[in-house]
């Protein structure tokens, strides 16, 4: 039984409906959909070759030749002639629409240009391509003369050509509003986190051990009446100490030469409170005087050191300071004649505010040792220094 | 009449024993200075000997707290202890203590304190050891590790819980890998040193510990396995082992 007119024209409006849903399904989940395809250009080719074939079908029966190949019989023909347009068409023009768009991506310019140029590129191709089509169908489809209402078939592949550019834009505009966003997240994070930084800094600076401050005080309830000249002394020093630390807190950084003299002020005091028990030598590489360092790095470490010194009671604590020019870069060794460093050493505040300023203003770019034979001591390697004032 | 309080004033700063021994001396008729003592274990050793009836203790000093002294007293004199630490200052103390004196000491503070002694200030009193203890417990509370120290030869490196991605068993050693991609080599082995590791790090392999703040992304993979890739430099792949599954399975609550 041979099916009516209707009937077939029925089955191919359908066919027409599903291959339109296919063409949009594949064109929203073709990224996830041939992602095992490695290839690049392989891939992006097999999906808009699939996209292509789809639509192409399921608009043909909105065109003209459809009727006429419908009325005239000419299905059989009509429709692989479709399918081999939409992939000439599409395999050209979207490979060279890429190669145009790969081109442009290399290139600093505007938005407005690139899309301008695309959609040129679009339209262009999509014309030429009507050009073969066109002699193509005249041939198979019509009535063989060639470049038949050749003039017809450019308005519409430039009509074509237009939509699918526009689609491109809008599509590019939507993921350039997109990537803006991120951008704008992206830097609003790095503001944070440099606000954070700038807050830690903050935090590590202005903390002089407070029960130093008091027993520094208590000694000099003491000395004000015993001994005059050094309850002045004592006095000075601790005021120098504690406007290093809480004046600037605007700067991070410290010359050497500066941290270096807040660690002697630091030590004359303890020297003082400490009477006979405390000793200490500086050796510093004056030609390192003027690099910089995160303020407060030394006194913490510096504090640690006669701590572990007084541990071992009944012999003179020594303090040794070096700071030179290491192999590797800048190099500051701490040392005291305390207990050696246990293998299990837990780090306490001040080697805690160490490592915090370091990984914040140096970071990546130091490493700290602790180190128990000749001598025990904590070794700090600083790379890459700066000197004088940087950009803060 | 009034007996005199035999008393050692004990700190490590030599102006600061001076200066309670002069603030004592408005005090003579209730306290007299016997001796002094500028650490710890001399502090033990002179109690031991002298048998104070009080002493000023100081609580930091280097060798010893002053809460160990106590602990190391076979028999316990009136305790008035000195600090600059405003949080020692806490009810607790009047347990076993007379009184406690804030650094620097104020003259009218150290009169109230002598007023306490008078009246609860005990000849060969006995003190709650357990009270103490519980109070030693609270203020040496062993100190939260932030870092897993790694010795090499002579040096110790201290490598931050924060920058550690991943620790790998090979052969005898394990290594320590930083977020950088750094190396760090020990000869402890991993299930020690997922002692020592708190509890972000997961051992997801007989070979690997994970720090789970460190990672990128997690796939499943074959046979109810996982990989792992890591936050760090080199963006490593690790895959989980099946023995292991479980354990980090309900760490992640999967």
């Amino acid at each position: 039984m041979k099916p009516t007119q209707f009937e077939v024209l029925f089955f191919l409006v359908l066919f027409s409906t599903l291959m339109l849903f296919g063409g949009m399904y594949l064109l929203a989940k073709f990224n996830r959909l041939f992602k095992r395809i490695r290839s690049e250009f392989l891939r992006k080719n097999i999906v808009v070759w699939m996209i292509a074939i789809c639509l192409i079908t399921a608009t043909a029966p909105t065109t003209p030749d459809f009727y006429g190949s419908f009325l005239g019989n000419k299905l059989k023909i009509f429709y692989p002639f479709e399918w081999f347009a939409a992939t000439f068409d599409s395999i050209f023009v979207f490979n060279i629409s890429w190669l145009v768009v790969k081109y442009l991506s290399r290139k600093n310019l505007s938005f407005r240009k690139r899309m301008a140029i695309i959609l040129f590129t679009i339209i262009t191709c999509s014309m030429l391509t009507s050009v073969p089509i066109n002699y193509l169908g005249n041939k198979y489809l019509g009535d063989g003369a060639s470049f038949k209402n050749l003039h017809v078939s450019l308005l519409f592949n430039f009509y074509t050509g237009c939509m699918i550019g526009l689609i491109y834009i809008t599509m590019s505009y939507v993921d350039l509003a997109r990537k803006r966003k991120l951008d704008e997240k992206e830097l609003e994070v790095a503001k944070l986190q440099q606000l954070k930084a700038k807050a830690e800094l903050d935090a590590l600076h202005s903390k002089v051990n407070p029960h130093f401050l008091y027993n520094a005080l208590n000694s000099i309830a003491d000395l004000a009446v015993t001994d005059g000249k050094r309850a002045r002394k004592m006095t000075i020093a601790l005021a120098d100490l504690f406007r290093y630390s809480i004046n600037y807190s605007d700067h991070n950084y410290s010359t050497i030469k500066e941290e270096i003299d807040m660690t002697e002020v630091y030590l004359e005091i303890e020297k003082i409170r400490f009477e006979d028990q405390l000793n200490y030598s500086i050796q510093l590489d004056q030609d390192l005087s003027p690099y910089l360092v995160p303020r407060f790095l030394l006194q913490p470490v510096v504090e640690n050191a006669v701590k572990h010194g007084l541990k071992t009671t009944g012999k003179m604590t020594e303090i040794n300071i070096t700071v030179k020019n290491g192999s590797d870069g800048l190099q500051i060794m701490v040392a005291d004649n305390g207990p050696a460093f246990p293998d299990e050493l837990i780090p306490g505040y001040g080697v805690k505010s160490m490592y915090d300023k370091l990984d914040l203003l140096f970071p990546g770019n130091y490493e700290v040792h602790f180190i128990n034979h000749p001598e025990k001591k904590v070794t700090m390697n600083i790379h890459k220094l700066m000197k004088n004032e940087p950009a803060v | 009449m009034n007996q005199l309080f035999k008393t050692i004033v004990i700190d490590d700063e030599p102006a600061a024993r001076r200066l309670m021994k002069n603030l004592l001396e408005e005090h003579s008729d209730v306290v007299e200075v016997i001796s002094e003592a500028s650490n710890g274990r001399e502090a033990i050793e002179k109690i031991g000997k002298l048998r104070p009836d009080l002493i000023f203790l100081d609580i930091q000093m280097p060798d010893l707290t002053g809460f160990e002294v106590i602990e190391q007293l076979d028999e316990k004199p009136n305790i008035i202890f000195t600090t600059a630490y405003e949080q020692y200052a806490i009810k607790a103390f009047e347990t076993f203590s007379i009184d406690y004196l804030l650094k620097p000491i104020k003259e009218e503070r150290l009169a109230q304190s002598i007023e306490k002694l008078k009246k609860f200030g005990r000849f060969n009193q006995s003190i709650d050891v357990n009270g103490l203890q519980e109070i030693i417990r609270q203020f040496q509370a062993p100190k939260k590790a932030t870092a897993l120290p790694i010795k090499t030869g002579d040096r110790i490196n201290l490598i931050r819980f924060e920058n550690i991605a991943y620790l790998e068993a090979q052969d005898k050693y394990v290594c320590v890998f930083t977020i950088e991609g750094q190396k760090y080599l020990t000869d402890q082995s991993l299930t020690v040193l997922a002692e020592k590791l708190p509890p972000v790090f997961c051992r997801i392999h007989r070979s690997y510990i994970i720090n789970k703040e460190k990672i990128r992304e997690m796939h499943r993979h074959f046979s109810g396995r996982y990989l792992f890739i890591m936050d760090d430099k080199t963006s490593t792949r690790l895959t989980s082992g099946r023995t292991y599954q479980d354990i980090f399975r309900s760490e992640f609550g999967l």
